[in-house]
């Protein structure tokens, strides 16, 4: 989530199309002369060519072979633009068309979206622009590919209803509108440009963040953002009816039985507010459960802010707050083998003003505590076979994937149950992990 | 991580055009593109941000190869694909590759010039195409003129008085010197490479290959770095050598020529409806360019390391480096920034290494030295048959007569080509517990593995006594079975089951002490240590002066062992690493610990 580095810096703009007698050309750019091109302008022809031939060349100026060679950047004066070598994959053959594309040069990332109209009123019987958005070379372009989709398609619709790029009148248009785009989606990451009566564009730039883990039946949502005060009746009703229920006790499946979803939506919603960062999953608090530190602990140490957090958080409401010292010796003493009960009970957790499990919630959303899953096994021996037993299904389920809170939301029971069953088959045995 | 490459293409644009000389493997596979659609349209679509994240978006029906997924991921009739792929099958001409056309693939992956001799990225909806399109033509500065010329005088010193060089030998290394004349004037034209038709055809040499490509494709989940990864790592050494063996020996022609005349028979032969798998398995066995790709891609999907012999010349250890599998567990700390060791040059990447520390071998010795490149050094070869994960560096050095600094740099080596790990030296007083990423669903498969070697004990008992931190010892019944007890130690550590943890040790001060720098008028009677001091090597004077006046209210020889241990309280040093920077034994510390349990914490962390 917090991976977003911001968007990447739109350089140019321009708009390229294939002229029935003059082949693939840019015919509109922000800033100008931004790209070079030999056959555009007849005057610059000699001279550009030589350029990027050079540079082609300044490339590899050492002969020998390993990937030092492959490696080395050439270190030309200016970095060009040059429209010649790239103008297969910007005015491309039909197989490219109506695709994004994303093409690299050596100094920039250009990102297109070729569109062909195909119609007998145009000269060759079509049409083919593309409007091309230039990158530095290293670019996260990944915020802008709906952007470059989205403009292909206004534009298309735009000529089809209008003709709006054919008409002479109105082609010069487009310049401003690239105008626009450059710098209101630079400056503000979004932008309105009116086009005419009819037609407005509406952009913005939504970051891109990786797609959310999927979402089990045994795990506790917590809230991190206070969701109720954000939604409004506009809201997906799902979401409006689950959302109440996100207490950081309730696991899916039971939020799905209070609130009366489907399982399967609740999980979707879930997911949702995972990719937004409005949730974190959590196991499911019980005593028995088993907890244990990661080496994050000693961040705590370090900052004196999150030991404030840290003794808010866990502190019972109405009593005066526990030393942070204690609570971080309390931290150190869970391990592996140590139930919470045992913890308790070791530590005399009832003589302290502390929330255990407003204490456990904390270590585990923060990462430092994590909980050591119990899996029950059970492998055939040879000549042992699932027919033969009384709990063939269950056996099914213990091959080393599922944990407690898998089985017992599977099997709708729980831990003190399982165990129950499970003690019946003396070769099952239990793996904490 | 490495599942994202989706396949590897080679293009070479010789005076026949350019061409899709081999792609593998036969039927790559999408890793998103289908999941993606699948998942979206089971999202209702009135749900807030639906569309994850891209609101801009109206669900549009992509063509080409976007369609293909679409119908094969959300369409109830799968028969439609099947008959496209049989009509595939039937037409090796419309060979696809991604659901796209080679020949279209072949063409958009061979670009002019000025893109040529670097890296190329071409990114088709969510497909990226990476390559390194190598010139070899010898009459450009750069591309292999000089070293082409190099070549030509040794073999025409070699042959000199020897019997007449063999034709095709000849041809090919004497080809790019002949070729100068017409292709440079070719070049200076606009148009480069030879893209239209009339190229000038070489008398020499029919198919003189011009440029060749090796293409991965992929689909990347983590954005450019991994792109980038994968550049640096494989593709650009690959080609390297590709293009090494093409200048030296016209390996890529050769071999091209071999895949293409297989193709070009299976396609006459269509009629009698050749399987498309049966020509990969023709080309497979028959060219070692092609075996080489299939290796390279089988390994990096695979996330191993792929050891190739180009042309059985050059010799490629080509692999990602893993950033997460680290040795010393240094993962964990990667989220919250956490010194791991005071010294040490952790921006390396490198593990750091102790005299303390042993190598613990991940195969069978007779194994890594069959996957060692072909003139290994003899020290390394010597490490591997005696290395025990008993035996630390410190003792290992004797044994080997060599420097640390060496047995370091030849243990970083092995654990770079994750052959080996680094960890502690195995004894049965350390506290092992199963590890939190230890894979239990491979457990058939392990168990079995297990029986084979240790046919008395059982795998996942051993586990689940492991599931509680205890010194090793514990769980082993009797002392004979000690020897045969570390040998199981070794498998686990070997298949990461488990790990071991460690103690660290923090000290507790009063409230009112820390942080204070000047002595303050003491009002407030001394209550109980309640605050951890972060870093006690770097105390205040009114907090050393605290310390000091604990240590003195016990014997001097254990007071001013507690005075110099208290700067590695700070939980940044674990008992071992104290214990050797201090040349002091376990029991010495132990009963610092004790004496002094009201004012120091410690836990056992992995």
């Amino acid at each position: 989530m917090d991976s977003f580095q911001g968007f990447p810096l739109l350089l140019a703009i321009f708009y390229s199309e294939f002229h029935p007698t003059q082949g693939p050309k840019v015919t509109f750019e922000v800033p100008e002369n931004f790209v070079t091109s030999a056959s555009a302008s007849s005057t610059s022809h000699g001279a550009s060519t030589a350029i990027s031939l050079q540079s082609a060349q300044t490339s590899n100026s050492s002969p020998s072979l390993p990937p030092a060679t492959l490696m080395s950047q050439p270190s030309a004066p200016e970095p060009i633009l040059d429209f010649d070598s790239i103008s297969e994959y910007i005015i491309p053959k039909p197989e490219l068309c109506n695709r994004l594309v994303t093409i690299s040069t050596p100094y920039y990332k250009l990102m297109g979206y070729p569109v062909s109209i195909k119609d007998q009123k145009y000269e060759r019987n079509a049409l083919l622009f593309n409007l091309c958005f230039v990158f530095e070379k290293d670019a996260n372009t990944i915020s802008y590919e709906q952007v470059v989709r989205k403009m292909a398609r206004v534009l298309k619709s735009l000529e089809v209803e209008s003709e709006f790029l054919s008409n002479a009148n109105t082609k010069g248009a487009i310049l401003n509108i690239m105008e626009q785009l450059l710098e209101d989606l630079n400056s503000y990451s979004e932008c309105q440009i009116p086009i005419n009566d009819a037609n407005m564009i509406n952009i913005k730039l939504f970051p891109k963040y990786p797609d959310p883990p999927p979402v089990h039946d045994y795990q506790v949502p917590v809230l991190i953002v206070d969701l109720e005060k954000v939604m409004d009746k506009y809201w997906d009703m799902t979401m409006r009816r689950i959302v109440p229920h996100i207490n950081g006790v309730h696991f899916v499946r039971k939020i799905a039985e209070i609130a009366d979803v489907d399982v399967t939506l609740v999980r979707i919603a879930i997911q949702h507010l995972l990719y937004y960062g409005c949730v974190k999953l959590v196991d499911i608090f019980q005593f028995g459960n088993v907890y244990a530190i990661r080496p994050s602990i000693s961040y705590l140490l370090r900052s004196p802010e999150s030991q404030a957090e840290c003794v808010q958080f866990v502190a019972q409401p109405e009593s005066s707050p526990p030393a942070f010292a204690l609570l971080f010796s309390l931290y150190c003493a869970l391990k592996p083998g140590l139930s919470i009960r045992e913890w308790t009970e070791e530590n005399h957790m009832w003589a302290l003003n502390i929330d255990v499990r407003r204490f456990i919630l904390y270590g585990v959303i923060k990462g430092f505590v994590y909980r050591v899953h119990k899996y029950p096994v059970w492998l055939a021996r040879p000549g042992e076979h699932l027919g033969d037993s009384p709990n063939r299904q269950l056996k099914r389920y213990l091959d080393g994937r599922r944990h407690y809170d898998e089985l017992c939301t599977i099997l709708g029971c729980n831990a003190r149950e399982l165990d129950e069953i499970l003690k019946t088959e003396p070769s099952v045995k239990f793996i904490w992990k | 991580m490495s599942s994202s490459v989706l396949g590897i293409l080679l293009i070479c644009y010789s005076s026949r055009g350019h061409q899709l000389v081999f792609s593998y493997p036969s039927d790559p596979k999408r890793v998103r593109g289908t999941s993606r659609d699948e998942q979206r349209s089971r999202l209702p679509r009135n749900l807030p941000g639906s569309s994850v994240g891209q609101p801009n978006e109206v669900p549009e029906v992509r063509d080409g190869a976007g369609r293909d997924t679409l119908r094969e991921g959300i369409s109830q009739r799968p028969s439609t694909a099947d008959l496209e792929r049989a009509k595939a099958c039937l037409r090796p001409d419309a060979e696809k590759f991604l659901g796209f056309d080679t020949h279209f693939l072949s063409d958009i992956l061979s670009p002019k010039v000025a893109l040529c001799d670097r890296q190329f990225q071409l990114t088709v909806d969510d497909v990226t195409f990476i390559g390194h399109p190598t010139l070899l033509h010898a009459d450009r500065p750069g591309t292999g003129h000089r070293f082409a010329r190099m070549i030509q005088k040794k073999r025409l010193a070699a042959h000199m008085g020897a019997a007449a060089p063999t034709s095709t030998n000849l041809q090919e290394s004497v080809a790019p010197g002949v070729t100068i004349t017409p292709s440079l004037s070719d070049r200076s034209s606009s148009d480069p490479f030879l893209k239209s038709a009339n190229s000038p055809v070489n008398i020499a040499s029919a198919h003189q290959l011009s440029m060749f490509n090796l293409v991965f494709a992929m689909q990347p989940d983590r954005g450019q770095c991994q792109v980038d990864t994968m550049y640096k790592h494989v593709i650009s050494k690959i080609t390297a050598a590709l293009k090494y063996e093409q200048l030296k020996r016209g390996y890529i022609r050769k071999e091209a020529e071999l895949i293409l005349s297989i193709k070009d028979e299976a396609q006459v032969k269509s009629l009698e409806r050749v399987r498309l798998s049966d020509v990969m398995d023709q080309v497979l066995a028959e060219s070692t360019l092609a075996r080489c790709l299939a290796h390279i891609y089988n390994s990096i999907t695979n996330d191993s390391v792929a050891h190739v012999v180009v042309n059985s010349s050059v010799d490629l250890s080509l692999h990602i480096p893993d950033r997460v599998s680290r040795p010393l567990a240094l993962t964990e700390s990667t989220t919250l920034a956490r010194p791991k060791y005071a010294f040490g040059s952790e921006d390396t990447g490198s593990p750091i290494l102790r005299p303390y520390h042993a190598l613990l071998l991940l195969y069978d010795p007779e194994e890594i030295l069959k996957a060692l490149p072909l003139d290994p050094s003899p020290l390394l070869v010597e490490l591997i048959q005696i290395v025990t994960p008993t035996q630390c560096f410190e003792e290992l050095q004797t044994t080997l007569d060599c420097s640390l600094s060496q047995l370091y740099r030849l243990a970083a080596h092995l654990v770079h080509w994750q052959k080996a790990k680094i960890i502690d030296v195995i004894s049965i007083r350390n506290v092992y517990v199963v590890s939190q990423g230890a894979e239990l669903d491979l457990l058939p498969r392990l168990v079995q593995d297990f029986n084979s070697r240790f046919p008395q004990l059982d795998l996942p008992t051993i586990l689940s006594d492991l599931s509680i931190p205890r010194p090793y010892s514990a769980i082993i019944p009797q002392k004979e079975f000690r020897t045969l007890y570390l040998e199981v130690l070794t498998f686990l550590l070997r298949y990461n089951l488990v790990t071991q943890l460690h103690m660290y040790i923090y000290l507790m001060i009063p409230e009112h002490i820390c942080g204070k720098t000047v002595m303050g008028g003491e009002a407030e009677a001394p209550g109980p240590p309640a605050v951890f001091i972060p870093d006690p090597a770097r105390a205040t004077e009114v907090e050393r002066e605290w310390i000091n006046k604990l240590a003195y209210e016990h014997p001097p020889a254990i007071g001013s062992l507690f005075l110099r241990l208290a700067p590695y309280f700070s939980g940044k040093y674990h008992v071992e690493e104290i214990v050797f920077r201090e040349n002091l034994t376990k029991k010495d510390l132990r009963t610092i610990l004790s004496r002094f349990r009201e004012v120091v914490v410690s836990a056992l962390l992995p």
